[in-house]
């Protein structure tokens, strides 16, 4: 790995990231100006991210993205798959790596 | 005394499958997320105890998502249970293991842990020390292969033992009342406090792990395929084609040996000389012809259901919610109501009890107001009747067949329909955002036959038991209204004079425009009771009247030769277009009004479906007519 290109290296939202690309969570989002309920969701959503092992440090993969649209996409983290969209994969920051 | 357990654990770890296995009840096992809605449970007895196994809605935490998981917290705050037994994926020990602590520390009952899967953990080389985690976790632990039955008489040993310690230090130390509250603070603290949790999860599962196994590599490269941008879509298509394809196909023998069965039932009656008249044609037209004109249609419903399981078990179903997720976006909604749409194929019913899974209260509104145009089974019956009577079976290309086609024609336009209206309502009605889409795709795995089995004799009951009852009380009283009262002597037509042809006459006038008679009238009004009446409705209507004439024998119950005769291919047609809109049955209505708790909602259901099914019949019939 190239110790240089880590530096510079800044994070990333994940939706915004290819299939086949590798990554390792940084930190999440804020709430982007969200209300009310769009927060609520939120906040549950990245609840139930930690609950399924999305903490920093974490490596991920993007395994695939829907046909047509690209959009959801899926995401592997340990031994399991989620399908999320990319709006809302984009509440969790990453640095992108190289396959590990 | 009977002691009731909670089954508690996260979708897709093989839940039902160890209930099953447990109390051999007939609880359904799925590969998908979130598909024990309502809570089922079975009595059983181990170590001399008789116990009451109660399968709790998977959830992945006690901090619920959707309303779904909320009954599992509601249910567990409700002090009902003695003891829990938790099941966990082993291959996802990590997101397990948390959970377990969670449910530990906030109901701290006698508690067993199955490691389910373990055989497939096995074969991806995952090495666990079994009882490291047990006192790590401070819970027994053992490793289960629920669909083989492996570990489960191990697992209630365990189970009967933690019984016993606590009834031991019962005197002497008193259990704290479950605290199970989740308060929900500040945001941040919340998530700090998840994050510090699952850490504490994974060191346990590190130190107790003693070689992390395989990647799934193989559920990986089948979704290469499955999830391709190009194949992805044609596999889909192709096997939901296929699955309508098949159900015609493989039915079709047993079909007529059902038919053939109730047909030398017919004959046998009518040979019986100590009968009265009266008696043989409330037996022969009212029962006979009635029940079996819609047990029938038993093979196809089994064949649609085992391969709906089938899918469901493999694991395409949380694909199909995958590659649909962007056109359910279309709607305003997103891929999780694609569960309860597809349920609706089977039966309303259940598809309005499952959008409990959607979390938002305006995509479940969105959502009910759509499972109306879902193609549920009880259509299939009368779409099966239509397209055989009114469209040819001719060959297209490889096996393709014209009935079959439009078969297919019937559901797209059905479910194309039902995501306009889903679109209008979230456009125009019901505002809002959709919440996040978050949805586990499980490891590919081959059904257990047995579980396949399970679910199809479920299905199966509950439609025999729909035809011995609701069908059977509503078949005679049709044959009643049709028989009385009796045409005076030497009429030539001895039905005109029954209750029943009144009632159709009275609403033909409005009928007339969609091309259907008071006969079809006559059938449609107890069809808001249940769609399938319809078939046996016509049944006895027209058995009644062929036993006035002269007619063959053979003709009882070939409905399908008779209306082919009676109604031109207009009226066919433009009667398969009022099914596909309209507004029943009437358990369906009930069922939203119910859980929508609303009545203006029920009511706008009704009214906007008999608009659709009153327009597009209409439109169907004039054009068919001038052009047919």
């Amino acid at each position: 790995m190239n110790l240089n290109k880590e530096v510079v290296n800044l994070p990333v939202p994940l939706g915004t990231l290819s299939p086949g690309q590798h990554a390792e969570i940084n930190s999440f989002n804020g709430a982007n100006g969200k209300q009310g309920d769009e927060l609520q969701w939120r906040n549950r959503f990245l609840y139930r991210l930690h609950e399924m092992g999305f903490i920093p440090g974490e490596r991920v993969e993007i395994l695939n993205e829907a046909p047509l649209s690209g959009d959801p996409i899926t995401v592997r983290i340990r031994n399991g798959v989620y399908a999320m969209r990319r709006e809302d994969a984009n509440s969790v920051l990453v640095f992108v790596r190289d396959e590990a | 005394m009977s002691i009731r357990i909670a089954l508690v654990g996260t979708p897709n770890s093989g839940k039902s499958a160890l209930f099953n296995k447990i109390t051999r009840s007939n609880q359904r096992v799925a590969n998908y997320s979130g598909v024990t809605v309502e809570s089922a449970e079975a009595d059983f007895t181990f170590s001399d105890r008789r116990a009451t196994l109660v399968d709790l809605p998977g959830a992945y935490s006690l901090r619920p998502y959707t309303d779904d998981e909320g009954v599992l917290l509601d249910l567990l705050k409700s002090h009902a249970f003695e003891a829990i037994v938790m099941v966990v994926d082993a291959t996802q020990l990590e997101r397990g293991v948390r959970f377990v602590m969670e449910v530990l520390k906030s109901f701290p009952l006698p508690t067993v842990i199955a490691l389910n899967m373990i055989d497939l953990a096995r074969a991806r080389e995952f090495e666990i020390n079994v009882q490291k985690l047990s006192e790590l976790l401070g819970a027994p632990v053992v490793g289960t292969a629920a669909v083989k039955g492996e570990g489960v008489t191990e697992l209630l040993l365990q189970l009967n033992e933690v019984l016993q310690n606590e009834q031991k230090c019962k005197d002497t130390k008193r259990v704290d009342t479950p605290k199970g509250e989740v308060a929900d603070s500040n945001p941040d603290d919340v998530a700090a406090e998840i994050l510090a949790f699952y850490k504490k999860a994974d060191e346990i599962v590190k130190s107790s792990l003693k070689k992390p196994g395989k990647m799934d590599e193989r559920s990986a490269r089948i979704d290469r395929w499955v999830l391709h941008p190009f194949w992805g879509p044609l596999i889909l298509l192709s096997v939901l084609g296929l699955t309508f394809q098949l159900m015609f196909n493989l039915a079709e023998i047993p079909m007529q040996a059902i038919q053939s069965a109730f047909s030398w039932a017919s004959t046998q009656v009518l040979t019986l000389s100590f009968l009265s008249e009266g008696v043989k044609s409330f037996l022969v037209d009212g029962i006979l012809a009635g029940v079996g004109g819609t047990l029938v249609f038993l093979p196809q419903i089994l064949i649609l259901f085992l391969l709906i399981l089938f899918l469901e078990d493999f694991g395409f179903m949380a694909r199909a919610v995958f590659l649909l997720d962007h056109w359910m976006g279309k709607v305003g909604l997103h891929g999780r109501a694609f569960l309860p749409l597809l349920s609706s194929f089977a039966c309303a019913i259940p598809g309005i009890m499952a959008t409990k899974t959607i979390e938002s209260k305006k995509d479940r509104i969105a959502t009910i107001m759509m499972i109306p145009l879902m193609t549920c089974s009880a259509r299939i019956p009368v779409y099966t009747l239509l397209i055989s009577s009114f469209i040819p079976n001719r060959n297209l290309i490889l096996g393709v067949k014209v009935q079959g086609l439009v078969m297919l024609g019937l559901y797209v336009v059905g479910t194309g329909f039902g995501f306009l209206s889903g679109a209008l309502l979230k456009r125009f009605f019901l505002k809002g955002a959709t919440p996040p889409l978050l949805i586990e795709l499980p490891s590919y795995k081959w059904p257990s036959l047995e579980s396949l089995a399970r679910g199809l004799v479920y299905r199966g009951k509950l439609f025999i038991h729909r035809v011995g009852t609701v069908i059977l009380a509503l078949t005679i009283l049709i044959w009643f209204c049709v028989s009385f009262p009796k045409a005076p002597q030497g009429s030539q037509n001895p039905i005109e004079s029954s209750f029943a042809a009144q009632m159709g006459h009275k609403i033909e006038p409005l009928l007339r425009p969609l091309g259907f008679d008071w006969r079809i009238g006559m059938a449609m009004v107890p069809a808001f009771a249940a769609r399938e009446v319809m078939v046996s409705a016509l049944t006895t209507a027209y058995a009644v009247q062929s036993a006035g004439s002269e007619e063959k024998e053979s003709e009882r119950l070939r409905l399908s030769e008779v209306i082919q005769k009676q109604w031109s291919v207009a009226t066919g047609l433009s009667l398969m277009v009022w099914f596909i809109f309209a507004p029943q049955c009437l358990s369906t209505i009930a069922t939203a009004r119910r859980e929508l708790q609303s009545w203006r909602w029920a009511a706008a259901m009704v009214f906007y479906l008999f608009v659709l099914a009153y327009s597009f019949s209409f439109l169907t019939y004039q054009i068919a007519v001038k052009w047919i």
